[in-house]
This record gives C-alpha cells, sequence and structure tokens, in this order.
C-alpha cells in the first residue's frame, strides 16, 4: 500500500454542529484505487466525515485534499470541477423523485458534457446494466424497491466514471442478498474501473466482504485503522465490542447512573 | 428586563441574517436568469416550460373565478353607491380601474402565492430533506441554477399573463353585473369603460405584477431551501412561505401604490 498514491487525506478536521463536536481532529489518507471502510457506531460522526470528504461540509479546522487539491481553500468553480471526478451513493438513495430513472442516471452527463443525446442513452443502458437494472429505464424512482433505489444511485453516482466512489451506508436497510449483490458491485467497481472506493457503514458483514483497509471511528476520533484482519486481531476493548455487536462492554447504552432515580422522579 | 433586550437582540440579528441571506439567494437567482445564459450555462429549458405550465395554465380556472365574481361584487358595491347621485354608468369605469390598477394583480397574486408558492416551497422543501439537494450539489450542479431559476423566471413570465387574464374576467363579471343586472346599455357601458381606462392603468398592475412574482418565487425557493427536520419542518416551511408571500404582496403593493401616486404616474 505504502508505494500507491493517496487519492484523498484528511487532515486534523475538526467539526462542531450545534453543540456538539461531531469530528475531533480526524486523520486519514486514502489511496488509490482501494476500498476504505470507515465503521463506527451510529452518530460516531462517520457520515459527518464523508459529507466532509465530498465538499458538502466544510470543517471548522483542518484541511481535506483530493488529490493534491485542499477542498477547504477551493473556489467554487474549482471545487465544482474536483467534484465531477466523484460520485456519491446516498444512504436515502436522494434520487430526484421528478425525473424518471433514466433522467436520473443520465443528468450528471447531461450537465456536464456535450455528448449526443444518442450516446447519452447508450451511456445510460451500460451503467443500469452493471447494476443489474436494464429495462428499468423509463420508470420513477417511487415504483422502485429500496434496493433498486440503491442500485439506481450507484448507477447514478458511476455515469460519470468517477475517480472516487462514496458509499453512505450502502447495504443498510437491505435484505441480505440484495446487500451481497451490492457489496459484489462495489468490489466489481474497484477492481474493473480501478475506482476508489470508500464506505460508510457499521454492516459488519459488509465490512469483512468489500474492505481492503478499515478506519474505527468513535465519538469524533479514528480509534483504530488497518485492514480487517488488523481489525479482527484489534486489542481495543471498543473495537472488539462493535465486531463482536455485545451489549456488555466499554460502550454502555443502558445508563445504570445514579441519578437515573432522580432523573425519573423529576 | 435585560432578558428582554437580549430577545430584541437576537431577534435583530436573526431579522439581519434572513435578509442578508435571502438577498444573496435573490441575487444568484437572478443572476442564472440573466448572466449565467449568457456565460453559457442555460437553464434547464424543459422546466421552465413544465413550470409555466403547471403555474401559469393550471391557474387559469381558478385566477378566473376569483377575478369575475370581484368584479360582479365590484359593480354591485359600487352601483349602490353611485345611484345615490346618479351615476351608476360610471360603474364600468370604476370596475375597470379598480381592476387594472390594484385588484387584477393583488387578488392574482394572492391566489398564486397560495396555489404555487405554496407547492414551490413543499417541492423544494421535501427535496432538500429528502437529501436531493445534497445529491445535486454533489454532481457539482448547482441548485439554484437547475431548480430555483426556472421556477422563477416561470412565474416571472405567467404572472403577468395571468393578471391580464384575471383583469378581463373581472371586467366580464363587472360587465355581466351592468348590462343584465343595472340595465347599463352594452355599448355604453363598453365605451364608458375604455374612455376612462388608460394605457398607465395597465402597465402600472402589469409592473406590479412583476414584483408579485418575484416575492411570491423568491420566498417560495427561499424557505424552501431553509426547511430542517422532516416531513413537520416542510409544513411549516410552506405555511410560513405562503404567510410571508402575502404580507410582502401589500407590503410592496402599498409602497408602489404609493410610487405612482405621488409621482403621477
Amino acid at each position: 500500500m505504502e508505494d500507491k498514491k493517496v487519492a484523498i487525506s484528511v487532515q486534523n478536521v475538526n467539526k462542531t454542529l450545534g453543540d456538539r463536536k461531531v469530528l475531533n481532529g480526524i486523520n486519514l489518507d486514502i489511496y488509490q484505487g482501494e476500498t476504505f471502510v470507515i465503521m463506527g457506531g451510529s452518530g460516531c460522526g462517520k457520515s459527518t466525515l464523508l459529507r466532509h470528504m465530498t465538499g458538502a461540509l466544510v470543517p471548522d479546522k483542518g484541511k481535506v485534499f483530493i488529490g493534491d487539491r485542499d477542498l477547504t481553500t477551493l473556489s467554487k468553480d474549482e471545487k465544482d470541477r474536483t467534484k465531477r471526478k466523484f460520485g456519491m451513493c446516498f444512504q436515502s438513495s436522494a434520487l430526484l423523485d421528478s425525473l424518471s430513472v433514466e433522467d436520473n442516471v443520465s443528468l450528471p452527463l447531461r450537465e456536464h458534457t456535450k455528448l449526443d443525446p444518442h450516446i447519452i442513452n447508450i451511456i445510460v443502458k451500460m451503467k443500469l446494466g452493471l447494476v443489474g437494472l436494464r429495462g428499468f429505464e423509463h420508470l420513477m424512482p417511487s415504483m422502485l424497491s429500496g434496493g433498486m433505489k440503491k442500485r439506481v444511485g450507484l448507477a447514478r453516482a458511476i455515469a460519470m466514471d468517477p475517480e472516487i466512489v462514496f458509499y453512505d451506508e450502502p447495504t443498510a436497510g437491505l435484505d441480505p442478498i440484495v446487500a451481497a449483490v451490492i457489496d459484489k458491485l462495489i468490489l466489481d467497481l474497484s477492481k474493473k474501473l480501478l475506482i476508489t472506493s470508500v464506505v460508510v457503514t457499521h454492516d459488519m458483514n459488509s465490512v469483512f466482504r468489500i474492505a481492503n483497509r478499515v478506519a474505527m471511528l468513535h465519538a469524533g476520533r479514528v480509534l483504530e485503522i488497518g485492514t480487517p484482519e488488523d481489525i479482527k486481531n484489534s486489542k481495543n476493548a471498543i473495537v472488539q465490542q462493535f465486531i463482536r455487536g455485545e451489549t456488555e462492554g466499554p460502550v454502555n447504552f443502558i445508563d445504570k447512573g445514579d441519578d437515573y432515580l432522580k432523573d425519573l422522579a423529576e | 428586563m435585560i432578558k428582554f433586550f437580549e430577545k430584541i437582540g437576537a431577534f435583530t440579528k436573526y431579522g439581519c441574517f434572513v435578509l442578508v441571506d435571502f438577498s444573496k439567494l435573490s441575487a444568484e437567482t437572478l443572476y442564472w436568469i440573466f448572466v449565467g445564459p449568457f456565460k453559457k450555462k442555460p437553464l434547464n429549458t424543459p422546466h421552465v416550460f413544465t413550470q409555466m405550465v403547471f403555474m401559469g395554465i393550471r391557474s387559469i380556472v381558478i385566477v378566473f373565478f376569483v377575478t369575475f365574481f370581484t368584479g360582479v361584487v365590484l359593480a354591485m358595491q359600487a352601483a349602490y353607491q353611485l345611484a345615490q347621485v346618479g351615476a351608476v354608468v360610471y360603474v364600468s369605469s370604476l370596475v375597470s380601474i379598480s381592476l387594472c390598477r390594484e385588484l387584477g394583480p393583488v387578488l392574482t397574486a394572492l391566489v398564486i402565492a397560495g396555489r404555487v408558492g405554496a407547492a414551490i416551497t413543499a417541492e423544494i422543501g421535501s427535496m432538500k430533506v429528502t437529501e436531493q439537494i445534497e445529491a445535486l450539489e454533489t454532481m457539482a450542479i448547482h441548485p439554484v441554477r437547475f431548480l430555483m431559476a426556472p421556477k422563477v423566471l416561470a412565474l416571472l413570465i405567467m404572472l403577468p399573463c395571468l393578471t391580464i387574464i384575471g383583469d378581463f374576467s373581472g371586467m366580464l363579471g363587472g360587465y355581466l353585473m351592468g348590462v343584465f343586472n343595472l340595465k347599463i346599455n352594452s355599448a355604453l357601458y363598453i365605451q364608458t369603460a375604455l374612455k376612462f381606462l388608460s394605457l398607465k392603468d395597465i402597465y402600472t398592475g402589469l409592473s406590479k405584477s412583476i414584483v408579485f412574482a418575484l416575492i411570491i418565487s423568491l420566498v417560495g425557493c427561499y424557505q424552501g431551501i431553509k426547511t430542517r427536520e422532516g416531513a413537520v419542518g416542510v409544513g411549516e416551511a410552506t405555511t410560513l412561505s405562503v404567510v410571508t408571500s402575502f404580507i410582502l404582496i401589500i407590503l410592496a403593493d402599498c409602497v408602489l401604490t404609493g410610487i405612482y401616486y405621488f409621482s403621477n404616474l
């Protein structure tokens, strides 16, 4: 991995949302062509971190480099140009519900390229073919199941042949078979198209299926970073509790503090 | 007492923030409508036309009914007063002038604020809460250019058109009332109506409708894009959008009428 080029570099990123410090000095390097998984419990800041990498949020402190360009200091036009290099697959798919499947996938092509509509049509068909949705071009998003929407979202994310694809919980809320299909898609895309994939998830099956490297986030910090094997053999109690999904451990959801009774009485 | 002043301070600060924010969005929208197309970044034309159909064509019926019956009511009320001085024939000019200068543009704008302004906010608001706006931004597609500017342009074109339709249907209402109930001769009614109606009455009315179109569409877009927290947020934003539009329309009408009145337009 060491000789590989860094695709994304997150340096000392801090972010406070409301009065809660969500990210607290995050440092990460993601290499070109790898599948990098960011995992952690709900509310640990992993989606927020992803939003910093896509430029949707600007850090209070720190830098985010895509290649050699610092997203935090780019002008609007340059930022837009950088954004065209990546695709994003949203947790809620975020398809435009007023547009058909075909129009959703072709949208970035129509907006950013001067390609002939006929060629755009062919590209859309190919991308939908890649995610196994050929023949669904004319349906509206409201007519699709959750898994299909995710796959259309994925087709849209790769429509512009991006260098980097971000996935926000791609398998959340899907049945195990569709989840495995999505995982396979992510792997295929990385291998066939040499795409750098950044996946945010807390689905442990998925993590060990797709990851080249894994970062575990906890309370706005990177707790551990390494290959799936490193994570499996980690000595960190929080990491172990998380990958085994145990209720007892350093992370406690059930509050048994002394003020519990007082709180109830209030 | 200090708390009271704190509240006033916080309110003023928030008000200034909203004002600056709103102005920024407005400037950006107008930039994409009037400057963007010359910099090789044209608007989403099919979207402009779909919106024109939705905002314009599909509003004709409601605008017709509202202004038609207002014309009828206006004729009756005017006749009630003018009969006392034996000048019932002037009902026609009163109806036509008050419709073209005032009621036509304002009533049409209020109807459209309720129908279209609410729809704009609800659409953009639900797109905001379902991450669709963020998806556009991530694809480097500017939501203001892609979503808002076409809506604003569509209403800028359609509201004056609807106002003209409103003026006519209001006058039709007055005419029917005048001819069939007040027994004014049809030709005399039309003649009196046109005699006192000058071109400036019509264009001051239409110039108002352009300002109202900007208010409705920009307030709708602004409230939509500022929507927060799910379905409740969308509902609140929609209500706020309509209420704000109503107040601003009446306020702008007052200011514009003042300007026209004092500059003898």
